[in-house]
């Protein structure tokens, strides 16, 4: 009779621990939601740029010594869109097909510059790798710094003359076409688009939808 | 109150977890955690810098101290202390209304505003360490002593760290409501 008493104890104990378990990874996984599931357009967490800015002017030299020069007026009506990323940023990879058919889509008017910072050679093989050639690369921590990214993967869209239209961390394709969308609307960023055009929880759908 | 030995071990062994754990979280983010003491804005400035090695340093102290059977008393009296300078430091900070600093618990990617649950968790930090203070009874441990401690161990820090991340989620939610306010 004890015996079983100590056996049934000891199988309990267990449960208990393994249900424990459970419970701190299902909090974990509230507290990864709620981080995620936070507004479906590019976030904009920035101190030192804001939309409507001039975007500052820097003169670059790709990874391939082409000269490029970001920032100011633009003669072809042509606007910018600077992505900051990282070949270590596992986010960042799953973005490469997205900005490929944006650069195919919005040709017309938008030009892509990839930017990051660090080893040559490591972003070398990372160009190779992803296929990226066709992209204008840039290495440069100056560019990083006076565009204020914090997080990867980070755009800043400037429009043809020179100004700052948004920016945001970019999570996904609908983040990236967010900003698209913030030039052709006049929105500038989610924050501005939820308290301009939304007000209560009823509508995160609807804003999730537009995003 | 004099306890049984086994819980006493099961109160030492917790806090010890705690405190470590702790420590050396603010071992790793020095920085970090100078602001964090200097937004408290409890110790004048100037202190406020040599805190920043002493806390961390008196905790793994503490926590070490709690493993070693001669030193528990005194390592439960320290344990003791801290905690209700943290009660005091944070109910001063709830008083002033002044709830959106990070309270320094976790590390600096757990970050945590204040609010009255830290109370209620340093409340039952306290009492374990209230435990771990107390004389024993004189009772030699059996192996089913030692089963039920180390699963009992296990439990308590999973609690605590349940209760961390509640915290952190608390003010997840916060933020989120925020965007659609």
């Amino acid at each position: 009779m004890l015996e079983t008493l100590i056996i049934s104890n000891l199988v309990l104990w267990v449960i208990v621990l393994v249900l424990g378990v459970m419970v701190f990874a299902l909090v974990r996984q509230i507290g990864v939601l709620y981080e995620r599931v936070a507004p479906a357009g590019a976030l904009m967490m920035n101190q030192t740029l804001r939309p409507g800015d001039d975007a500052p002017e820097l003169d670059l030299l790709t990874v391939e010594d082409k000269k490029i020069h970001v920032g100011g007026a633009r003669e072809a009506a042509r606007s910018t869109l600077l992505f900051f990323l990282a070949p270590d940023c596992p986010v960042c990879k799953t973005l490469l097909p997205v900005l490929g058919s944006a650069q195919k889509e919005e040709n017309e008017w938008l030009d892509i510059i990839l930017a990051s910072d660090g080893e040559v050679e490591q972003h070398r093989k990372f160009i190779k790798q992803h296929k990226l050639s066709r992209f204008d690369y840039v290495l440069s921590e100056i560019l990083g710094r006076s565009y204020g990214v914090g997080k990867l993967p980070y755009s800043v869209l400037i429009d043809e003359q020179g100004k700052v239209v948004t920016m945001g961390i970019i999570n996904s394709r609908e983040h990236l076409e967010s900003l698209f969308e913030a030039k052709e609307r006049g929105v500038a960023s989610i924050q501005d688009y939820v308290k301009k055009y939304h007000s209560g929880e009823a509508d995160i759908q609807t804003q999730e939808g537009a995003g | 109150m004099i306890f049984d030995p086994a819980v006493s071990i099961i109160a030492c062994l917790i806090l010890s977890y705690v405190f470590v754990v702790a420590g050396l979280h603010k071992c790793r983010a020095p920085e970090e955690f100078a602001a964090t003491l200097n937004n408290y804005k409890i110790l004048p400035e100037g202190l406020g810098r040599q805190g920043v090695y002493l806390v961390p340093v008196v905790e793994i102290m503490t926590g070490v101290a709690l493993l070693i059977p001669a030193m528990t008393r005194l390592a439960g009296l320290s344990a003791g202390v801290l905690l209700s300078v943290y009660i005091a430091a944070i109910g001063i900070n709830l008083l002033r209304g002044r709830r959106d600093i990070d309270c320094g618990c976790g590390g600096p990617d757990q970050k945590q505003t204040l609010s009255e649950w830290m109370l209620v968790r340093n409340g039952l930090l306290l009492f374990l360490a209230y435990i771990a203070g107390c004389p024993v009874l004189p009772r030699t441990l059996l192996w089913f002593d030692w089963v039920i401690v180390i699963l009992a161990t296990l439990m308590g820090c999973l609690f605590y760290n349940i209760i961390n991340q509640l915290l952190v989620n608390k003010d997840l939610l916060k933020k989120l409501k925020n965007y659609y306010a």
